[in-house]
C-alpha cells in the first residue's frame, strides 16, 4: 500500500493526524508547506495526500493539481477550518474525493482512508514479550525498551541522557546493561534496546559496573559535584568523591581525571526538548568532540525563551541560566 | 546517440564505437588525476594539444584525458598507445620533444622513462616494477579511459554486466553470483555484500535503497576517489546491478564534500547513462526502473559510518544513530537501505561478467577478489596499488614499493586507517587479507598502508592517531568525546616526559570501556592504534614513562641533541646553519650545543655532512659536560 502524505502546517494538527494513521496501521509522510509536500512527492509515490486547503506559501488544491502532474491518478482530500462554498465547489471541481470541514471525527476520516487505499492489512494488537531483568520476570507489550521494562518492576537503571517524552538518543551510556542470549553476553543501552522474548538482563553486572564508574569519573571531570552526578558517584564510589553516610566531604582524594570544568555533560535534553517538544530549535549544538557545545540562537532564544526556559528545569547540571544570561546581554546591547 | 531498448543495442553501439576506432592509431593520454592535476597535468594536455596541432596531427593523433594511474608521486604520467610508452614527471617543457621524438620520428624520449635502482631505463608501463607485480582488475582501466566519455567505457565491454543481469539473469540469480563469489565489503569491515543485500531484499517494505558510501575519510586515502574520477560507470554499472538483486529503484551515491572533481564527473556519468537508457525507467528494455541521486556530504570522518551516513541523507546532522536494527533493514527513513564502498560496487560487473568461479579463485580462502591500497610512509614507491587478497606484506612494500629509502630499517606498518592498528617486521611475510590481518590486530578497513622506517616511536605514532580522532569523534556520546580526551592527555604526559604509572594502568583501562561502551565504531576502535602499538611495542611506552626515553628519538622533550667532540670537525655548517643560535665553536674548535638554548628543531643534525656524523641524538641518558670551550680539533 502507498503511504499517506499529510500537507498541514499546523504542527499539532499535522502530528495528532500523523499518530492516529499510524497507529491505524498505515504508512504516513507529513509536510508542513506546500513546497515540502512538493518535494516529497517528487521523491516517492503516495496513495493519498491530505491537504489543508490554507497553507503559507502554495495552498493545498495548488498543491494537489501540481502533485497530479507527476502522478494523476492522485487521491486527495481537503479539510480546512475556513468552509465556503465556493472553496467546496472548487474542490470538487478538481477531483478530491471529500472536503472535511474542521474539526472533524477522525473515525470519518479513517472511514474514507480506508475507502480509498483499502483495508489496512498489518496486524495492530500489541503483542506481550517476556523476559528476566535481574532475576525477575517482566511480561511488557512489544516495543518497550528494557529500561521501561526495568522501571515497572522498580529496579532503578542509572540514566542522564534520558527523557520520557524524547526520543532515546543514547549518549550518556550510563544505562548500559548486559543482556544473555544462550552463550552469548552484550552490552547495550537500555533505553534503547527493545526487550525480546526471552531476553536475559543483568542491570548491576561487574562490567557494567565498571563502565558506568568510568563513565562518572569522566563526566565528574566536566561537571564535578553537580547533583545526580554526586548521586549516582556514590552509588558506584567514584574516585574523587569522599562520602560520609549520605553527605559529601571536602577536601577530596583526587580525582581520576584531571577536572577541566564545562558544566555541560552535552547530555542533549535541553536540545531535544525545545526541538522536539517545543518545536523551536532555539538551542542546539555546534562544534566536535571536545569543541561540542551548547548554544543558544540568539535570534531565535531572544523571542522564545523567556517565556518558556522549560528545558532549564530539565538540564542534569543546571548549566542553562548561564549560557542564556549570554542571550540577554546580548539583547541588552 | 539514442536510447538503446535492449542488449542487442547495447552490442550493436559497441561495436560501431570499436570500428569507428583504429587500434594502431596513436593516441596520447594525460593522467589528469587529483595528484597529477596539482602537478600542473593540465597544463601538459593543453601543451600537446598546441604541439598536435602546429604540427598538423591533429587527425592522426587522439589526446586523451585520464584519471589517476595510481603513480601519483611521479606525475604528470603521460602514456602513449599503441606502444604504452610511458613517461613520467611530464612538465609542459617536454612535450615538444615528445611531439618530435615520439610521434613524429617514433622514438622514445629516455630521459622521462622510468629509471630502476641499477639505472636501467624502461619503456612500458607494465614493466615498471611499481605496476609489474599489481593485478589491477577495478583500477587498471583508469588509464584507458575518459572518465567523461561513457563510448570508452563501453568500448572497454563496459554495461555488458548490466545487460547479462538484466537480459539473462534473475534478480536472485545475481545475488547467489555475488554471494558464491563471496564479495566482501571494501570500506571497513569486510562484510559479505551479498548476505548483506539479501538482507535488505528480504525486509520488509516496498521502498528499499541503494548506497554508494564514497565519504572516504581515512587521512591518506584516496582510492575510492581515484575509482570514481577516473572510472564513474564502473561504479555505476555495480550500483544498478545490485539495485536489480535487491529490487530497488532509487540510489543514492555519498561523496565528501572535498572531492568535486568527482561529483563533476559522477554527474557526467549520470546524465550520459540516462541518456542512452541505461539509468532512469526500463533500463535496456527490461522493464527495470532505478535513478541514482547524489549527496554531498559534509566531509567530517564520523559520517561514513552507516548510520551517520543514513541521517545525513534523510536531511538532518550525520550523527551515529543509537539503534540496534540493522540499516539494512531498516535505514534511510526507516526503510530498508543497503550501503556498500565504493570499491565494493566496482566489483560487482566483474563477478557479473567473469561469473563467481572465476572471482573466487582470486585471493585466498576467507577473502577474494583484489584489494586496492593506498600504499604511503616510508617507501621509495608510493601511491594506489591493486593486488591480489593474500599478497605478502614483504611483496606490497619491497616488490611493489622498493622498499625502504635511505638505507634505514623497516620497523612497521599501519594498515586499516585510524581504526586499525601497526603490524612489526616479524609479519613481514604475512598474506594480507580480512582475517589475517584481524588476526594481528589490525585490519583491512579501507586500504590505508603506512610503511615506518625505524626512526619512527611507536607511541608517537598512537598519539597521531588519537589525535586525529579526537578532531573526528561528533561528540555525542560520553565515552569517545571524553575517553578519547583522556587517552590523549596520557600520550601526550608519555611523549612530553611527564608520565607516571598511572598512565600505563589508564592505557589498559580506557580502551576497555571504550570498546565496549561508545555508540558508534568510530568510538568503539578508536583505541585501537594504542592497543596495537602496545602489543608490540611496550617496551618503548616503558622506556618513556620509566626511563624517560625515546627510543627513536622522536619525542622532542626526550631527546637531546649533541655533538661527539672526537668526530666533530669544526667544519661550522651546523654553528651557522642553528636558528637560536645554540651551537658554540668557530674555525678549527670542537663545536658544543647550549642545551639551554638548544629547541630541539634537529637542523644540526640534519645539516652535520654524513661523512663525520658527529651530531648525534641522546635519549634518557645524561648529556656529557661539554669539552671547555676553544678546545681545538685534533686533527690526525
Ligand atoms: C567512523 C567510521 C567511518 C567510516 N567511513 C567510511 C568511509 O569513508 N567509506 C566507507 O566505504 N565506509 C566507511 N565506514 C564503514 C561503513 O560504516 C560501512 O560499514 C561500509 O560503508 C559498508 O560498505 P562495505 O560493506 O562495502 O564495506 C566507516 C565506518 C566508521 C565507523
Ligand atoms: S546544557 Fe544541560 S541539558 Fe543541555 S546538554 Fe548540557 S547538561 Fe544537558
Ligand atoms: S562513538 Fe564517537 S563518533 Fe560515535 S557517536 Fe559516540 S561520540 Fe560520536
Ligand atoms: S637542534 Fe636545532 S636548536 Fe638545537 S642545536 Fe641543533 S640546530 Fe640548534
Ligand atoms: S540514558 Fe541511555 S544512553 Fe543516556
Ligand atoms: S593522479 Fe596521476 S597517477 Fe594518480
Amino acid at each position: 500500500m502507498k503511504p499517506i502524505l499529510i500537507v498541514e502546517d499546523e504542527a499539532i494538527m499535522r502530528e495528532s493526524l500523523q499518530d492516529w494513521l499510524t497507529d491505524g496501521g498505515y504508512e504516513v509522510e507529513s509536510a508542513s508547506q506546500g513546497d515540502e509536500a512538493l518535494k516529497a512527492i517528487e521523491e516517492q509515490d503516495f496513495g493519498l495526500l491530505i491537504l489543508d486547503l490554507r497553507l503559507p506559501g502554495t495552498d493545498g488544491l495548488e498543491v494537489l493539481r501540481k502533485a497530479r502532474e507527476r502522478q494523476p491518478k492522485l487521491n486527495g482530500i481537503i479539510i480546512t477550518a475556513y468552509p465556503s462554498v465556493q472553496t467546496a465547489v472548487d474542490a470538487m471541481k478538481e477531483g478530491v474525493i471529500d472536503y472535511l470541514p474542521k474539526p472533524f471525527d477522525l473515525n470519518e476520516l479513517e472511514k474514507l482512508i480506508s475507502q480509498t487505499l483499502g483495508p489496512v492489512q498489518v496486524e495492530i494488537r500489541p503483542k506481550t514479550v517476556t523476559c528476566v531483568i535481574d532475576d525477575r520476570e517482566v511480561e511488557v507489550p512489544q516495543g518497550t525498551t528494557i529500561l521501561e521494562a526495568a522501571r515497572n518492576i522498580g529496579i532503578d537503571i542509572p540514566t542522564l541522557c534520558h527523557h520520557e517524552k524524547l526520543a532515546p538518543y543514547g549518549a550518556c551510556r550510563l544505562c548500559m546493561v548486559e543482556i544473555i542470549r544462550g552463550q552469548r553476553s552484550r552490552l547495550v543501552t537500555s533505553c534503547v534496546y527493545l526487550v525480546e522474548d526471552g531476553l536475559v538482563v543483568k542491570t548491576e553486572s561487574e562490567p557494567v559496573v565498571k563502565i558506568r564508574k568510568m563513565l562518572l569519573e569522566l563526566m565528574w571531570a566536566r561537571a564535578p559535584g553537580v547533583q545526580p552526578l554526586v548521586n549516582y558517584g556514590m552509588r558506584y564510589g567514584i574516585s574523587g568523591l569522599e562520602t560520609q553516610g549520605n553527605s559529601v566531604l571536602g577536601g577530596a582524594s583526587k580525582t581520576k581525571f584531571e577536572v577541566e570544568p564545562t558544566f555541560c555533560i552535552l547530555c542533549g535534553l535541553c536540545v531535544r526538548y525545545c526541538a522536539e517538544v517545543k518545536g523551536k530549535n532555539a538551542i542546539g549544538f555546534i562544534g566536535r568532540g571536545t569543541e561540542r557545545e551548547v548554544v543558544f540562537f540568539p535570534e531565535i532564544a531572544s523571542k522564545e525563551c523567556a517565556n518558556c526556559k522549560e528545558c532549564f528545569a530539565i538540564c542534569p547540571t543546571g548549566a542553562l541560566p548561564s549560557h542564556y544570561a549570554l542571550v540577554e546581554t546580548d539583547a541588552s546591547k | 546517440m539514442g536510447r538503446l531498448n535492449s542488449a542487442a543495442e547495447l552490442e550493436k553501439l559497441r561495436e560501431e564505437i570499436l570500428t569507428k576506432r583504429d587500434p594502431n592509431k596513436p593516441c596520447v593520454t594525460i593522467c589528469s588525476g587529483t595528484g597529477c592535476h596539482a602537478y600542473g597535468s593540465e597544463k601538459v594536455a593543453e601543451a600537446f594539444v598546441e604541439n598536435i596541432k602546429s604540427n598538423g596531427l591533429q587527425d592522426k593523433v587522439d589526446i586523451r584525458r585520464t584519471g589517476c594511474h595510481g603513480f601519483c608521486e611521479k606525475g604528470t604520467l603521460v602514456v602513449i598507445f599503441p606502444e604504452e610508452i610511458c613517461y613520467l614527471r611530464v612538465r609542459p617543457d617536454d612535450i615538444p620533444e615528445i611531439v618530435s621524438t615520439t610521434l613524429i620520428e617514433k622514438k622514445v624520449v629516455d630521459r622521462l622513462l622510468y629509471e630502476d635502482d641499477d639505472g636501467q631505463k624502461i619503456t612500458h608501463e607494465s614493466e615498471i616494477p611499481f605496476y609489474k607485480h599489481q593485478s589491477r582488475m577495478i583500477f587498471g582501466n583508469n588509464r584507458l579511459i575518459d572518465p567523461t566519455n561513457i563510448e570508452d567505457y563501453i568500448a572497454l565491454g563496459g554495461y555488458a554486466a548490466l545487460s547479462k543481469a538484466l537480459s539473462e539473469m534473475t534478480p536472485e540469480g545475481v545475488m547467489e553470483e555475488v554471494k558464491e563469489a563471496n564479495l566482501r565489503g571494501r570500506g571497513g569491515g569486510g562484510f559479505p555484500a551479498g548476505v548483506k543485500w539479501e538482507t535488505t531484499r528480504d525486509a520488509p517494505g516496498e521502498r528499499k535503497y541503494v548506497i554508494v558510501n564514497a565519504d572516504e575519510g581515512d587521512p591518506g586515502a584516496y582510492m575510492d576517489r581515484s575509482l570514481l574520477e577516473g572510472n564513474p560507470h564502473s561504479v555505476l554499472e555495480g550500483l544498478i546491478i545490485g539495485a536489480y538483486a535487491i529490487g530497488s529503484h532509487e540510489g543514492y551515491i555519498y561523496v565528501r564534500q572535498e572531492y568535486p572533481l568527482a561529483v563533476e564527473n559522477l554527474n557526467i556519468a549520470l546524465k550520459q547513462a540516462r541518456e542512452l537508457g541505461l539509468l532512469g525507467s526500463d533500463i535496456l528494455g527490461s522493464g527495470f526502473n532505478f535513478d541514482v541521486k547524489i549527496h554531498r556530504g559534509a566531509g567530517a570522518f564520523v559520517s561514513g559510518e552507516s548510520s551517520a551516513l543514513m541521517t545525513a541523507i534523510e536531511g538532518r546532522v550525520g550523527e551515529p544513530r543509537p539503534k540496534y536494527i540493522r540499516t539494512a533493514v531498516s535505514g534511510v527513513w526507516d526503510r530498508p537501505s543497503n550501503l556498500n564502498n565504493v570499491e565494493t560496487w566496482a566489483n560487482v560487473p566483474l563477478i557479473i561478467n567473469n561469473g563467481a568461479r572465476w572471482f573466487a579463485d582470486i585471493g585466498t580462502e576467507g577473502s577474494k577478489g583484489t584489494k586496492i591500497f593506498s600504499l604511503v610512509g616510508k617507501v621509495k614507491n608510493t601511491g594506489l596499488v591493486e593486488v591480489p587478497m593474500g599478497m605478502t606484506l614483504r611483496e606490497v612494500i619491497y616488490d611493489i614499493g622498493g622498499g625502504i629509502p635511505g638505507g634505514k630499517k623497516f620497523k612497521a606498518v599501519q594498515t586499516g586507517g585510524p581504526s586499525g592498528g601497526v603490524i612489526p617486521e616479524k609479519f613481514l611475510d604475512l598474506p594480507v587479507d580480512f582475517d589475517e590481518l584481524t588476526k594481528v590486530g589490525s585490519m583491512m578497513g579501507s586500504g590505508g598502508m603506512i610503511v615506518m622506517d625505524e626512526d619512527t616511536c611507536m607511541v608517537d605514532v598512537a598519539r597521531y592517531f588519537i589525535n586525529f580522532l579526537a578532531g573526528e569523534s561528533c561528540g555525542k556520546c560520553v565515552p569517545c568525546r571524553e575517553g578519547i580526551h583522556q587517552m590523549l592527555k596520557v600520550l601526550n604526559r608519555i611523549c612530553e616526559g611527564e608520565s607516571g604509572d598511572e598512565d600505563l594502568e589508564l592505557l589498559d583501562e580506557i580502551p576497555e570501556v571504550l570498546g565496549d561502551a561508545a555508540l558508534c565504531a568510530l568510538g568503539q576502535t578508536a583505541c585501537n592504534p594504542v592497543l596495537s602499538t602496545l602489543r608490540y611495542f611496550r617496551d618503548e611506552y616503558e622506556a618513556h614513562i620509566m626511563k624517560r626515553q625515546c627510543p627513536a628519538g622522536v619525542c622532542k622533550a626526550l631527546i637531546n641533541y649533541y655533538i661527539e667532540p672526537e668526530k666533530c670537525q669544526a667544519c661550522m655548517i651546523c654553528l651557522r646553519n642553528c636558528p637560536v643560535g645554540a651551537i658554540d665553536g668557530g674555525k678549527n674548535l670542537i663545536h658544543t650545543i647550549d642545551q639551554e638554548k638548544c629547541t630541539k628543531c634537529g637542523t644540526c643534525l640534519e645539516v652535520c655532512p654524513t661523512r663525520f656524523g658527529a651530531v648525534i641524538v641522546l635519549s634518557g641518558v645524561e648529556v656529557p659536560e661539554p669539552v671547555p670551550q676553544g678546545t681545538e680539533v685534533a686533527r690526525g
